[in-house]
């Protein structure tokens, strides 16, 4: 069996893992499939869970005290970088989804980034809808022009699909340039305030959008949603025909597995989220232009996937956390102790791309399941070492 | 268990002592004027954001620009400040990113709180901050680069001329040149970006109401290595005589790869160009016949003309690390300087008013109708549409390794229309 | 028809240039199955370090061509012997983000040590030009395809009259029976890495007096390696010069007939042409995959 990182499976389901735990009355094969399929795992999943929510109500609380920091800490700016971060998380879930589960590595987020941005200001700014009704739809347009990317992604592998995808990617902007000049202007296209439709219930209805706890809440259900939707298709039987193909495609045709399908699907999945994400962060941003698609972007996610763990959906989400948030507080940090150093005051930014391309081969190199790799680990260790059994 | 408790324990802890570690705030009353530390006025200092990108994408004209706020903030101090306090400049990084720049943003105006900020940059920056900085009330001076909705909202007050402007007196000089404005049969050279085709609409429209003929326009790639279509082209044109005037929107980099390539097929016309091309290094490093029929407009004076204010920047910036911009000879310095010029004077308005907020530096700028910079701009008057102070500008040549100005920026105050 | 000639020897000019790279591109690939995200960076290296010598400071161009070559082939040796030897038996797509990684950290380097403003063309290349029947043919053009013949001249002799060439050739045919003729793979690799890096950093060399400026920006030639590479047939060296050439006249022939900003997507819509009519490039064999 090869192994696959979910960490949402408890040790004691993987045979030999673990430190040499008893284990409980329910080994045979059927009962433990049965357990793997469970959602929650325990007790100790629960108190996870529990923390995680925990932090997640504090969070907008938390940053929108008006107190001044001590030490000088970026305060208010973290809020911005945390509502920044939601939004790169479900990108840089989408490409995990290709990466991590069907290994392909494809340039083409930002083309779909800029495919939302032209949805959000066809539907958004000139037609007046809600971003609501918007975002679904991206959903399945992204989804659709996934697909027809994702057949003759079908004959070309590897480096081929990834330099296709570059070239899809050039094509992209300009065409975003081109519908930008068409129907707006040169300083980008404008999108309006974001705002909820008037038919929800008490003050939700016809809510608008701008402060960061607005925008945090709303991000919090749309991106939280969303990858939680992607988890529990990765759970299901097509999840593992994700990673058949991965593996070993010609093998999984022989064993019933479409590659071809699996393929388009995971194309669909991911370009369904790049969009939605282009469509939000077009909203946030309030203002695209056809240079806001940068391949740089694009590098990032991918750095943010390989960083915090690919093939675990919590892998992408702490990546994208920690390549937003930590160029922050290390200029924080630079700042505060090394005030003094012209060298590293004019070179921030390139001492940020550096620390981060180290960071890529050091991870690959050492640790491929990246920082959630490192989490898991930790986890395991400190966990185990109560004595309780697993349930 | 035990270990998990201790450590909820510490992190609880930690908390409580992060909350009560916060700083207090001193609201007293200094040389006159009340401390206002929650819009960046203390008991020492007044506090100013910069953002924009000091490396990365523009960091050519905008790292000067930086600097050249900088130093003035130090001359001001070194001069007694403003009402007892020195002036401080928090200045962040954003390297032309979005993202960072939103971070940036917020980080400025809700946790450094700063009055207000000085110089922001890159439309695909300031594009999305506008409604926020209309919703913060937080004046903004001296952006990069003046954009058509910097002009609508009232809170940017703009040194830089806009591409209009710039198109006016390009016209203008090169009528000059040739001896009457319907002489000219011009073409433009753009870099292939939304701004680009707006320069080359400008020029259109503006050359053809001003009886000259518009050619075409042409396309550069940001990432092109050669302009070699493109000379090309223009030796056909050339041939027919159809062409005698290049106008072209771009920086040093993309200039010199079109002169490169003109130069390499024999193609020899002269060529006048936005502020962005207006460095040193595109007059030295291209090729001579081509630079020998070189301009570029601004609105702000290169260090090596001179004017009476240039005295005063040179001797304070010798033996200092800001003296090899005089060296670069970077006319970008000297916008970031006038720029600190325009806050001083606006920060000593709203003292003289009684009024040290972000609402009263708001009251104080529009005030400002009169601004002698000593020569190192045109007169800085924001009560010109869109707050467009620095809506003046003038022609540069190069000749003996110094900048030389056609004229003074009265002289072509007759050439700008004005029309947005 | 004029402008078509002129188009056609610029293009064949660039085209040379990118052929030179994508050929060092397709060395390490044929040799270790690695697809070098960080090609491009070390082009812009040659680049830069030719502009900080040869036109700052006055050095001599043999200095200078010696200088490039001993650099570039040290940055080649590290990425072998410091990740890549160690990233034997992984998945595939993680080495070439691990390439990428490698990009980043060396463009932030060049970055730091040479700072962020771009810098003047370097004056290597005349800058004269002849007329041949109305066609205006720049002698830099000539000078630079004559050059890059010269350098796959080179380059087959290495490859064909060699000991070192015909070990690299067998690791790239088939690593197993190359092993068991005892020939060391770690050599050929290292080999591989370091002929790769020299012949990027040449070019950008090159590249640094025929393009007029030196900037960040060059990282960008490299992308067009990859279509010039695919278009080639990946793992083809004849391939590599041929899709090199075609790209740089599609690049001079888009801006000319379409306008400057379809530059860039010029060579990828050729690379999609070609390969929905054939997949494995020009030169390329079909893969068996094996089970």
């Amino acid at each position: 069996m090869s192994d696959v990182v979910d960490s949402e499976r408890a040790p004691t389901t993987n045979a030999g893992k673990g430190g040499g735990r008893k284990r409980g009355p329910a080994t045979s094969p059927t009962a433990r499939y049965r357990r793997e399929l469970r959602l929650i795992h325990g007790w100790r999943e629960m108190l996870t869970y529990g923390v995680v929510i925990a932090c997640i109500i504090a969070v907008p609380y938390l940053f929108s005290m008006p107190l001044i920091p001590p030490a000088g800490l970026p305060w208010a700016a973290t809020f911005t970088a945390i509502n920044v971060a939601l939004i790169a998380a479900l990108a840089a879930f989408s490409f995990n989804l290709l990466l991590g589960y069907v290994h392909q590595i494809s340039m083409a987020h930002g083309a779909f980034l800029a495919l939302g941005g032209i949805i959000a200001a066809q539907l958004g700014t000139l037609g007046g809808w809600s971003i609501v009704y918007i975002l679904p739809l991206s959903a399945v347009v992204g989804a659709i022009v996934g697909v027809i990317v994702g057949v003759p992604a079908l004959r070309l592998r590897g480096l081929y699909l990834l330099v296709a995808t570059l070239g899809v990617h050039f094509f992209a902007v300009l065409l975003f340039k081109k519908y930008q000049l068409a129907k707006f202007g040169f300083g980008g296209v404008n999108y309006p305030v974001a705002s909820l439709p008037d038919w929800l219930p008490g003050p939700l209805g016809g809510a608008q959008i701008y402060t960061d706890k607005q925008w945090y809440w709303f991000l919090i259900v749309v991106v939280g949603g969303t990858i939680l939707f992607g988890k529990n298709v990765v759970r299901t039987r097509y999840g593992r025909a994700f990673l058949a193909v991965r593996d070993q495609d010609v093998v999984a045709a022989i064993t019933g597995v479409d590659p071809a399908r699996v393929k388009i699907l995971a194309f669909a999945l991911s370009s369904a989220m790049a969009t939605m994400c282009g469509v939000l962060g077009a909203y946030y941003y309030s203002n695209r232009a056809a240079e806001s698609f940068t391949l740089e972007a694009v590098l990032f996610f991918a750095i943010m996937v390989v960083v915090g763990g690919f093939a675990s959906v919590q892998g992408s989400v702490i990546g994208a956390f920690f390549v937003t948030l930590v160029p922050l507080y290390l200029d924080w940090f630079t700042r505060r102790f090394f005030a003094d150093s012209e060298v590293i005051s004019n070179n921030s930014s390139a001492i940020n791309a550096l620390l981060f391309g180290a960071l890529i081969v050091l991870v690959l190199r050492f640790q491929p399941k990246g920082l959630a790799g490192i989490w898991l680990a930790l986890r395991r260790r400190t966990l185990e070492r109560g004595l309780e059994r697993n349930d | 268990m035990k270990k998990r408790t201790s450590r909820l324990a510490v992190l609880t802890a930690t908390l409580v002592l992060a909350a009560t570690g916060c700083a207090t705030e001193d609201s007293a009353t200094v040389d006159g004027v009340k401390s206002n530390p929650s819009e960046g006025v203390t008991d020492d200092t007044i506090k100013f954001g910069w953002m924009g990108a000091i490396t990365g994408l523009s960091a050519s004209t905008l790292e000067p620009k930086h600097a050249g706020t900088e130093a003035f903030f130090e001359y001001a101090n070194q001069n007694g400040g403003v009402a007892g306090r020195d002036l401080e400049l928090i200045s962040y990084d954003d390297a032309g990113v979005v993202d960072k720049g939103l971070t940036n943003y917020s980080r400025l105006v809700k946790d450094d709180r700063v009055l207000a900020i000085v110089g922001q940059s890159g439309s695909q920056i300031t594009e999305p901050l506008i409604p926020k900085v209309e919703q913060d009330k937080i004046p903004v001076i001296g952006p990069g680069a003046t954009t058509a909705s910097q002009l609508v909202t009232p809170y940017y007050w703009n040194n830089i001329p806009t591409y209009q402007d710039q198109a006016d007196v390009s016209i203008a000089y090169a009528g000059e040149q040739l001896g009457g404005v319907d002489k000219i049969k011009g073409v433009t050279v753009s870099l292939a970006v939304p701004s680009g085709v707006e320069w080359r609409e400008f020029v259109d429209q503006k050359l053809t109401v001003a009886g000259g003929t518009f050619v075409k326009g042409y396309d550069m790639s940001t990432t092109a290595t050669d302009a070699v279509p493109t000379a090309l082209d223009l030796q056909k044109l050339v041939k027919d005589d159809k062409v005698n005037y290049i106008f072209i929107h771009g920086n040093s980099q993309s200039a010199l790869t079109l002169f490169s390539s003109m130069s390499q097929y024999n193609v020899d016309l002269p060529v006048v160009g936005i502020y962005g091309v207006g460095s040193a290094a595109t007059f030295t490093d291209g090729p001579p016949e081509i630079t020998d029929d070189l301009a570029f407009v601004h609105g702000f004076t290169p260090p090596s003309v001179d004017e009476p204010g240039m005295k005063t920047v040179k001797d304070f910036v010798a033996g200092t690390k800001w003296e090899k911009y005089i060296k670069e000879d970077s006319v970008h310095f000297i916008n970031g300087w006038v720029d600190g010029m325009t806050t001083l004077e606006a920060t000593k308005r709203a003292v003289e008013s009684g009024d040290l907020s972000r609402e009263g530096l708001q009251k104080a700028l529009a005030t400002i109708t009169d601004l002698d910079t000593g020569g190192l701009s045109g007169t800085i008057d924001y009560s010109r549409y869109g707050h467009n102070g620095g809506a003046v500008a003038r022609p540069y040549t190069f000749a003996d390794g110094k900048f030389v100005a056609e004229g003074s920026y009265e002289d072509w105050e007759g050439a700008l229309k004005y029309e947005y | 028809m004029t402008q078509f000639i002129q188009l056609l020897v610029a293009g064949l000019a660039l085209g040379s240039l990118y052929a030179v790279v994508a050929f060092g591109f397709v060395t390490v690939f044929k040799a270790t199955s690695v697809l070098n995200f960080a090609h491009g960076t070390m082009f812009m290296l040659g680049a830069y370090l030719t502009a900080s010598m040869i036109a700052e400071r006055d050095i001599p161009l043999v200095v200078t061509v010696l200088v490039v070559v001993l650099i570039s082939a040290a940055i080649g040796a590290v990425i072998h012997l410091g990740i890549m030897r160690g990233m034997v038996g992984q998945a595939l797509f993680t080495v070439v983000l691990a390439t990428i990684g490698i990009e980043i950290v060396l463009k932030a380097l060049i970055q730091i040590f040479f700072g962020a403003e771009e810098r003047g063309r370097v004056d290597m290349l005349p800058r004269s030009s002849s007329q041949v029947g109305g066609v205006v043919i720049a002698h830099a053009d000539l000078v630079l395809i004559g050059c890059s013949v010269l350098m796959v001249i080179g380059l087959v002799v290495l490859f064909q009259r060699t000991t070192l060439g015909f070990k690299m050739r067998a690791v790239a045919d088939n690593l197993e029976a190359a092993k068991v003729v005892g020939i060391n793979p770690q050599v050929v690799f290292m080999a591989s890495w370091i002929l790769a890096a020299v012949l990027a950093g040449i070019g950008g060399l090159l590249f640094s007096s025929y393009g007029s400026v030196v900037s960040l920006d060059l990282a960008g030639i490299g992308l067009r390696v990859f279509p010039a590479a695919l278009i080639g047939g990946l793992a083809s060296f004849p391939g590599a010069i041929v899709g090199g050439v075609i790209v740089g006249v599609a690049e001079q022939f888009a801006g000319g007939y379409l306008g400057g900003e379809w530059r860039d997507v010029a060579p990828y819509a050729v690379m999609f042409v070609v390969l929905l009519v054939r997949p494995q490039g020009i030169f390329g064999k079909k893969e068996a995959q094996r089970v």
